[in-house]
């Protein structure tokens, strides 16, 4: 496996766990749909939660929640559309991002930014 | 149609010659009838190359002809230098006009008095000259000129033709040409109770060279000229000037000193001319008579209201009023003590007596007598 | 049924909107369906954000609908009960009666003023439902009697009040009897213009419309602002009609019976001055509504807003037509102009030369007797005061407004007893008929009036101003009978003059 992809492995685990922590209920992990992939669904209490996990390593020069962009945004409504009609979801659901930065001395940070979406994109 | 008519019309045409050409010409012995048969004699009087070409054509289309008939169809008469009804004041003078369209009547008499003044003229003067004009033509009923333009030329006939007079308006355009628009009225009534007068060939158009050529004209017509108001650089400081070269009796209404308007006419009072300070003393060294004689024993009550007398505070609002030019409301109710309602009250009642009138924004001053 | 409502403008009137929320599952998102304008659409964002920061989280697809669906709704006025709707689908709340909401929401809670209040107060009377409104807006909603209405601070406190937690406070109602009149300039503060002053009294006594004409510095504005100190205090009925109108363009409460003042650029559209555009907001001309509207630089003014100008002044109320409705708005105004007496603005002035051509002047003038011009009974000329008059003047203390006002108020009580029977309150709105037929003479005055007419050509229509004008001024004196001194004074304010 290439170098990036194993970095989006790691990152995911790390996401997990610091939901479960969160007494979130992991349901999937590293999901693969028609319209795209969800890195994490999980529950949120009664709300159902689209994860996306971006890690960065610190000196590039985005920060890691600046790269979901519009389009990827978009993706991320369809594809988490597409999930709740496939398993019948019928309560609220949102799209979380969870960013871990990875410092010079190889220790993260882990920011969690709730509903990305904020009502701009509607089915 | 006479020789000397056509070929005095010809040569007016061309709106550079003036009497002494005609003299000139007649000195050499030459028959008018040559203007026209053999033009190119003119060249060797010293007319210029363009001009002879104009006066070609106009010989070629037989303008002079038309141009009578055209004058004849609107009443138009037309008054050459060799006509015994030319204005005999006219007549000594170097730069007199050939040729003299007249719509109207030319008055009989000579006398004539002439008033110019600035078109901007302020009310005061529009209303000293109105009243001039008009005791002028009550009392003495000699016929006033003046240039027919807006302002106090304007005031000058339409005073004259209140008083009942004559009045001529010597013209910038041709005869037929009623400029300023404005005036359209003014010079109907001129026409009818006077003359309008102007050397320039009919369907002549308002140019600006016109009306300094056309001041000489007043100045060399009157016997008295009065400037009414005037400012430094104006036709009638012009036109004052060409009447005192010509030994005119020059008199001039006094204005306020440091006013750009009446500079003028105060100039010319300095120069010598007379100062108009009284329109009656005026009237009466005109008519010769004793000025008590001419006016009665009372002085001018403007109109009768009936039944209705000045009571106290009108008569000292009116006193006021003429014991100093413009004044304020302000001014009238501190020294008269009375409110301002009482003296818009007298204003109002003077104004419809048509004793005092509104000079300026928000000023008054009496009628001038 | 919802129980939430909220309201909209339609000219200076309020209507109900009720507000519905719907929220079912989904990703979060909101719509506001309901002919919402561009401002409506924006308070899901503070909704949102304000409920936030209570701590109430929205989730879920939200639906929100505005009912009468055929009624445009526009600002920010329906962001409260929106957000009270949506608590209350949430389970914040619960609501037990229907009740009336009104404010903007900041993205903190807190909640802003808005335009309207006084409208939204009468509806609220009229449906006899209590009213939240935000305590910007309760100096003006103080002033309606008999409404329940209370002061929002914020979302939180309005949330807690209607879960029965904490109770606001209600508004207590204002006694209008306690507001005065102040006269700012005061007329004793201007130096001489007795003729002016004069002038404006009568104006104000009889509501007759008035052209100032003057040089450049000689105190028009100052005169026309003095105006309305001279003019009677708004009655209780007449303050909540301006009210209205300040209310219905988000203008704050002037703590005062004051009557408005609204001075219009030569400059301004025609839907600024008479009112209009998409949204139908009245225009100056209602501002001025039961005040004073001025119109400097008279002359420059375009023909075709002085033709529109008309209608109102005389019908003192303007009809408003749009794609999105036609709205009424109230007019009655009186109407003081000032123009310079010439293109220069120095003709007849005792210093400063006159630099216009007679031409210019002419062209000038004729521009005074365009539209509207006939609506106008008095014309006063302004002299400007050299140096020298002004400091003759000093010392001279003139009369305050007060002491006008008193005189003028006086006449207007003895011009409504005289022509209520036909339904008129002063002697400018009388029409020209009437005021021959009623205008009751001394007998000396008709044989003044027939030798003045013929004197001074007055036109018709030029002897019944002159009438109307005369028969103010013997109100003012408290004269039955109009006298000849009247008659004589009201021949000071004509148009010609000067300017003939």
């Amino acid at each position: 496996m290439t170098e990036h992809l194993e970095l989006g492995n790691w990152g995911e685990r790390i996401a997990a766990n610091f939901l479960s922590e969160k007494k979130w209920k992991i349901l999937e992990k590293n999901l693969r749909l028609k319209r795209g992939e969800i890195d994490i669904v999980a529950m949120d209490g009664k709300e159902l939660v689209v994860v996306e996990v971006r890690t960065r390593t610190l000196g590039r020069i985005l920060p890691p929640e600046a790269t979901v962009g519009p389009q990827k945004l978009r993706k991320l409504v369809r594809s988490g559309e597409e999930y709740v009609m496939k398993n019948n979801w019928q309560g609220p659901w949102r799209i979380d991002l969870v960013a871990i930065t990875i410092n010079n001395d190889n220790s993260w940070d882990i920011e969690h930014i709730t509903d990305i979406s904020v009502g701009e994109f509607r089915s | 149609m006479k020789a000397h008519q056509k070929a005095l019309l010809l040569l007016n045409s061309l709106e550079c010659l003036d009497a002494r050409f005609w003299h000139f010409f007649r000195t050499r012995d030459l028959e008018p009838s040559q203007v026209w048969e053999d033009p190119s004699i003119l060249g060797s009087l010293g007319i210029s190359d363009n001009a002879m070409s104009h006066l070609r054509d106009a010989i070629q289309c037989d303008w002079a002809e038309r141009e009578i008939d055209r004058s004849l169809s609107s009443g138009i008469t037309i008054v050459t230098i060799e006509d015994d009804d030319y204005p005999s004041p006219l007549k000594k003078v170097p730069y007199a006009p050939l040729v003299m369209y007249v719509k109207g009547q030319l008055p009989g008499s000579c006398d004539l008095i002439g008033i110019v003044g600035t078109r901007r003229c302020s009310e005061y003067a529009r209303r000293a000259t109105m009243d001039l004009a008009r005791t002028i033509a009550e009392k003495t009923g000699i016929s006033v000129v003046s240039g027919g333009a807006l302002g106090v030329d304007t005031a000058a006939h339409r005073g004259a033709l209140e008083g009942g007079g004559k009045t001529i308006a010597v013209l910038g355009t041709g005869v037929d040409v009623p400029y300023p628009g404005k005036n359209l009225g003014l010079f109907r009534d001129i026409a009818e109770k006077g003359a309008l007068v102007s050397e320039y060939p009919l369907e002549t158009r308002p140019r600006p060279w016109n009306f300094p050529r056309r001041n000489r004209i007043i100045a060399g017509l009157v016997g008295r000229l009065i400037v009414s108001e005037a400012p430094l650089k104006s036709g009638a400081v012009i036109t004052a000037r060409y009447s005192l070269d010509l030994g005119r009796e020059i008199w001039a209404i006094p204005g306020r000193i440091g006013e750009s308007l009446c500079e003028g006419s105060n100039r010319l009072i300095f120069d010598g001319a007379i100062p108009l300070i009284s329109l009656s003393e005026f009237v009466s060294i005109l008519a010769g008579k004793d000025q008590l004689e001419l006016f009665g024993s009372s002085s001018f009550e403007g109109t009768d209201l009936p039944g209705m007398e000045l009571d106290e505070k009108e008569q000292e609002v009116l006193e006021l009023l003429r014991l100093s030019g413009e004044r304020t409301v302000d001014n009238i109710s501190l020294e008269g003590k009375m409110s301002a309602a009482e003296v818009l009250t007298s204003l109002g009642n003077l104004t419809a007596r048509g004793l005092v009138y509104p000079s300026g924004p928000g000023r008054w001053a009496s009628r001038v007598i | 049924m919802s129980l939430v409502g909220g309201i909209t403008l339609k000219g200076i009137n309020a209507y109900k909107v009720e507000v519905e929320v719907e929220v079912t599952g989904g990703l979060f998102s909101i719509s506001i369906v309901g002919l919402p304008d561009a401002a409506v659409k924006e308070a899901k964002e503070r909704v949102r954000a304000s409920l936030r920061s209570l701590g109430i989280r929205v989730r879920g697809r939200v639906a929100v609908n505005l009912a009468p669906a055929d009624v445009p709704k526009e600002g920010a006025l329906l962001d409260l009960p929106i957000a009270v709707g949506l608590a209350e689908k949430l389970g914040s709340l619960l609501l037990r009666e229907e009740a009336l909401f009104l404010g903007e929401l900041a993205l903190d809670g807190r909640v802003r003023g808005v335009r309207g209040a006084v409208p939204a107060a009468l509806l609220a009377r009229e449906l006899k439902v209590p009213l939240f409104v935000s305590s910007e807006n309760v100096p003006e909603v103080a002033l309606v009697e008999g409404v329940e209405a209370y002061a929002v601070n914020d979302l939180q406190e309005l949330i807690a009040h209607l879960r029965g937690e904490g109770v606001l406070n209600r508004v207590t109602r204002m006694d209008p009897s306690e507001l005065e009149v102040t006269a700012e300039p005061d007329f004793s503060d201007i130096k001489g213009q007795g003729a002016a002053k004069r002038a404006l009294e009568i104006a104000a006594a009889g509501h007759h419309n008035v052209l100032l004409i003057g040089s450049p510095g000689s105190g028009k504005t100052m005169l026309a602002r003095a105006l309305r100190g001279v003019l009677p205090p708004l009655s209780d009925e007449e303050l909540t009609e301006v009210m209205l109108v300040r209310s219905t363009v988000g203008l704050s409460f002037e703590n005062s019976r004051n009557r408005p003042f609204r001075s219009v650029h030569h400059t301004s559209s025609a839907v600024a001055v008479c009112g209009g555009g998409t949204s139908l907001r009245p225009g100056e001309i209602t501002l001025a509504h039961r005040g004073v509207l001025f119109l400097d630089e008279f002359t420059e003014f375009r023909r075709d807003l002085l033709e529109s100008l008309r209608q109102p002044v005389e019908d003192g109320n303007i009809v408003v037509s749009r794609s999105t409705g036609s709205v009424s708005y109230p007019s009655r105004v009186l109407l003081v102009a000032a123009c310079n007496p010439c293109p220069c603005g120095w003709k007849g002035d005792p210093l400063e030369p006159c630099r216009c051509s007679p031409t210019e002047v002419e062209r000038y003038q004729k521009k005074m007797s365009g539209p509207i011009l006939d609506r106008i009974d008095l014309y006063v000329s302004v002299p400007r005061l050299s140096s020298r008059e002004l400091l003759g003047l000093e010392g001279q203390q003139g009369e305050k407004s007060s002491q006008i006002r008193k005189r003028v108020c006086n006449a207007r009580k003895i011009q409504q007893e005289r022509w209520s029977p036909w339904g008129y309150s002063c002697n400018a709105e009388l029409p020209e008929k009437l005021l021959r037929k009623e205008i009751s003479l001394k007998s000396d005055v008709r044989t003044f009036l027939q030798g003045i007419a013929s004197s001074l050509r007055l036109s018709g229509r030029g002897l019944s101003r002159v009438m109307r004008v005369a028969r103010t001024i013997a109100d003012l004196e408290g004269c039955d009978n109009v006298a000849v001194p009247h008659v004589s004074e009201a021949l000071a304010y004509r148009e010609t003059g000067f300017l003939s």
